[in-house]
C-alpha cells in the first residue's frame, strides 16, 4: 500500500476527490436545494401522479402526485441529521464512558464496563421501534437522533475503553512523561493522533449504524410517519404497493442517493484514515 | 469455589442482569406511555363494533387491571411485572389477536425465526469463511481482489437497503411471486419443515447474499497473516503436502471467526427481522409488522423481551463456549 505523506498530494488524489465531490454534491442537494423550493414536498397532489422518470419530473412522481426529485433531498437531509445527531451523542458517550472507565479507579471501571456490557447485548433495533411507535406523536428529527445516540454507544464505549487503556502503556506515553511534558502536552501530541483516527471511524460507523435503523425502523411504520426521511419515503412506497405497480424509481432513487451517500462518506473516511495514519507513523511510530 | 463455576456463575449473573434491565425498561416504557393502553384497547373493540356486552368488557378490564396491577403502587406494579415475565411467563392477552395470549403468537412463530435464521447465519458463515480462505490461498489474485472490492463496497451499506433493493430486483426484473399466506394447520411435522424451508428459501438467499461480506473480509486478512506464521512456514519448508497446509491455515484462522457465528445467531430478532417481513415469512418480524400495524403493545414488549432474552443467551453460550474452542484461552484461573 502505498502512502501519501503531504497534504496537497493527498487532497487531489482521485481516490481522495471523487468521492468529496460526490458527498459535497450530494450535501448541497439536500441542504441547500430544499431551502429553494417555495412548496412543501411533502405534500400530497401538487404533481401528477405516478408518472415515470422524464425531462419533466427528473426522477417521476409518486402514486401520491410527490415529485421525487424535490422529495428526496428533505428526505435525505433529515435522514442525515438523523444519523449525525446519533453519531455524536453516541460518541461523546462513548468516550466518555469508555475514558473514564480506563482512567479510574477499580470499582469505578468494573461498574462502567458491566454497564457497557448491558448496553452492547441489549437489543438495540427492537427497543428503538418500540421507543418510537409510543412516543411517535412527540418526536422530532433530532429528538430521533439523540434517543438512537442513547442507545447506541455500547461497542463504541468499549472499543475507546481498550484503546486508552493500552495507549497508555506505551513506552512512547512513559518517555514523554518522564520526560516531564506537561500532561496537556502529552495528550494533545501523543493521545490525540491515535484517538482522533477512531474518533472518525466510530462517527461514520455510528452514522452507518443510526440510517440503517432509522429506514428499519420506518420500512416497519415504527416511526413518525409525517416526517419525510429515507426510511418512510421508502415505507409509502410499499404501503401504497409501488412494486406491484411497478413504480420502480419510487423505491430506486431513494435508496440509489442513500448508498451514494453512504459509501462517500466510507470511502472519505477510510482515504483520511489512510493519510492520518502515514502521518502518525512518520510522526511517532 | 472452583474458578471455573465462579466464571460460569459470573457470566450468568450479567445474563440475567442484563435480562432485568431489559425488564425495567419494557416497564418504564409501558408505564410512561402517553395514554393508557387497557382504556385504548377497550375503546378500540368498541369501536370497530366487536359483538362484546358491557359485562364482558368489564371483565376483560379487570383483567387487564389485575394483570398490569394498574390499582397498585408503582412499586408493586413493577414486581407483579417482573414476575409475570420471569417466572410465570404470562405477558397478557394480545390486543389486536384478543384473546390469544402474546405469549402464543410469539411461541408460534419461534420456529420460524429460528429455522431462517440458524440457516442463514450458518450458511453465509460458511460461505464467507470459505470464499475467505480460497481468496487468500489462490494464486488468481485478480479474482481474489475484485471479490474483496466487492465485499468492502457492500459493507458499510445498511442491510435495510440492500434488502429493499433485493426486493425491487425480485418482483421487478425476475418477476417472481411473493409468497403469501401463513401457518398451515393439521399437517405431519415433516411436511411442516418442508414447508417451512420452501417459504425460507428467498429470504434465506437475501441473508446469504449480503451476509458472507463480513466474514470473507476478516477471514482473509486472517488467513494471510497466518500464512508468514512461522509454523506454517516450517511445514512448507518440511515439505507437507499443500492440501495439509491449507488446512493448518484454515484450522486456525478459524478461531476468531467463530464469534461472528454465534452472534449471528443472536440476531435471530434483529438481522433477520426486516427480511421477514418484507418477504412475508411468518416469523417474529412478520409477528413485529403486526403488532405495529394493529398498535399491539403487549405484543410489541413481549417481542422486545424475548429479543432480550435471545441475545443475553445468545452472549453467555459464547463466553462458556469459547475457551472450548479455542484451546489458548483458558478459563480464569485454569492452569
Amino acid at each position: 500500500m502505498a502512502y501519501v505523506y503531504r497534504f496537497k498530494e493527498f487532497v487531489l488524489k482521485p481516490s481522495f476527490l471523487l468521492p468529496l465531490s460526490i458527498f459535497i454534491g450530494i450535501l448541497i442537494y439536500s441542504f441547500i436545494f430544499p431551502q429553494t423550493i417555495a412548496i412543501n414536498p411533502g405534500r400530497w397532489y401538487y404533481a401528477p401522479p405516478a408518472l415515470p422518470p422524464s425531462s419533466k419530473y427528473l426522477f417521476g412522481t409518486t402514486s401520491m402526485g410527490q415529485d421525487l426529485f424535490l422529495l428526496v433531498p428533505l428526505a435525505l437531509r433529515n435522514t442525515i441529521v438523523i444519523s449525525f445527531v446519533a453519531a455524536v451523542i453516541s460518541v461523546l458517550i462513548a468516550w466518555s464512558v469508555g475514558s473514564i472507565a480506563a482512567l479510574s479507579s477499580s470499582i469505578v471501571r468494573v461498574v462502567l464496563l458491566t454497564l457497557t456490557d448491558v448496553i452492547c447485548v441489549l437489543p438495540g433495533l427492537p427497543l428503538l421501534m418500540v421507543i418510537f411507535y409510543i412516543w411517535r406523536d412527540f418526536l422530532t428529527i433530532p429528538l430521533i437522533g439523540i434517543i438512537m445516540g442513547l442507545i447506541g454507544w455500547g461497542f463504541p464505549a468499549r472499543a475507546i475503553y481498550s484503546i486508552i487503556s493500552s495507549l497508555r502503556q506505551r513506552t512512547f506515553i512513559y518517555t514523554s512523561y518522564f520526560s516531564g511534558l506537561a500532561i496537556y502536552k502529552i495528550i494533545v501530541k501523543d493521545f490525540a493522533p491515535y484517538l482522533l483516527r477512531y474518533l472518525m471511524i466510530n462517527v461514520v460507523g455510528t452514522m452507518t449504524w443510526a440510517i440503517g435503523n432509522e429506514v428499519t425502523a420506518s420500512i416497519f411504520g415504527a416511526m413518525k410517519m409525517e416526517e419525510v426521511t429515507i426510511g418512510t419515503t421508502i415505507h409509502w412506497a410499499m404501503y401504497y404497493q409501488a412494486i406491484l405497480l411497478g413504480l420502480w424509481w419510487w423505491l430506486a432513487i431513494p435508496v440509489v442517493f442513500l448508498v451514494m451517500f453512504v459509501l462517500s462518506l466510507y470511502v472519505l473516511m477510510v482515504e483520511i484514515d489512510k493519510y492520518l495514519f502515514a502521518r502518525a507513523r512518520v510522526t511517532w511510530g | 469455589m472452583h474458578p471455573l463455576i465462579k466464571y460460569v456463575l459470573q457470566r450468568a449473573l450479567l445474563a440475567l442482569l442484563v435480562i432485568w434491565i431489559g425488564l425495567t425498561i419494557s416497564f418504564i416504557l409501558s408505564r410512561l406511555m402517553p395514554f393508557n393502553a387497557a382504556d385504548l384497547f377497550i375503546s378500540r373493540l368498541v369501536s370497530q363494533g366487536s359483538a362484546l356486552t358491557g359485562e364482558e368488557i368489564e371483565v376483560m378490564k379487570r383483567q387487564l387491571m389485575e394483570l398490569y396491577g394498574l390499582d397498585k403502587p408503582i412499586i408493586v406494579q413493577y414486581l407483579i411485572f417482573l414476575k409475570n415475565y420471569m417466572i410465570t411467563g404470562e405477558m397478557g392477552p394480545s390486543f389486536a389477536f384478543f384473546p390469544t395470549s402474546a405469549r402464543e403468537i410469539i411461541g408460534k412463530a419461534l420456529p420460524w425465526s429460528i429455522t431462517l435464521l440458524l440457516l442463514a447465519s450458518v450458511i453465509s458463515w460458511l460461505v464467507g469463511n470459505g470464499i475467505g480462505v480460497l481468496a487468500a490461498l489462490t494464486r488468481h489474485r485478480k479474482v481474489s481482489n475484485i471479490l474483496e472490492d466487492v465485499a468492502i463496497a457492500f459493507q458499510p451499506i445498511p442491510f435495510a437497503v440492500l434488502a429493499v433493493s433485493f426486493l425491487v430486483f425480485y418482483a421487478l426484473v425476475l418477476k417472481l411471486p411473493i409468497p403469501s399466506g401463513g401457518y398451515v394447520g393439521g399437517a405431519t411435522a415433516i411436511e411442516m419443515f418442508i414447508y417451512m424451508l420452501r417459504r425460507a428459501l428467498f429470504p434465506l438467499l437475501v441473508l446469504v447474499v449480503f451476509g458472507w461480506f463480513g466474514g470473507f473480509v476478516s477471514m482473509k486478512a486472517l488467513a494471510l497473516k497466518m500464512r508468514e506464521e512461522d509454523f506454517i512456514v516450517y511445514s512448507f519448508l518440511q515439505g507437507a503436502p499443500t492440501r495439509s497446509i491449507r488446512l493448518m491455515i484454515f484450522r486456525n484462522s478459524i478461531l476468531p471467526q467463530f464469534t461472528s457465528l454465534v452472534l449471528g445467531i443472536s440476531r435471530v430478532f434483529v438481522g433477520s427481522l426486516l427480511v421477514e417481513y418484507l418477504f412475508n415469512y411468518p416469523g417474529i418480524g412478520y409477528v413485529l409488522q403486526s403488532a405495529i400495524a394493529n398498535a399491539d403493545y403487549n405484543l410489541m414488549l413481549g417481542i422486545l423481551f424475548f429479543a432480550t432474552v435471545a441475545t443475553a443467551l445468545a452472549t453467555l453460550i459464547l463466553d462458556l463456549v469459547y475457551p472450548l474452542i479455542d484451546p489458548r484461552i483458558r478459563y480464569p484461573g485454569q492452569g
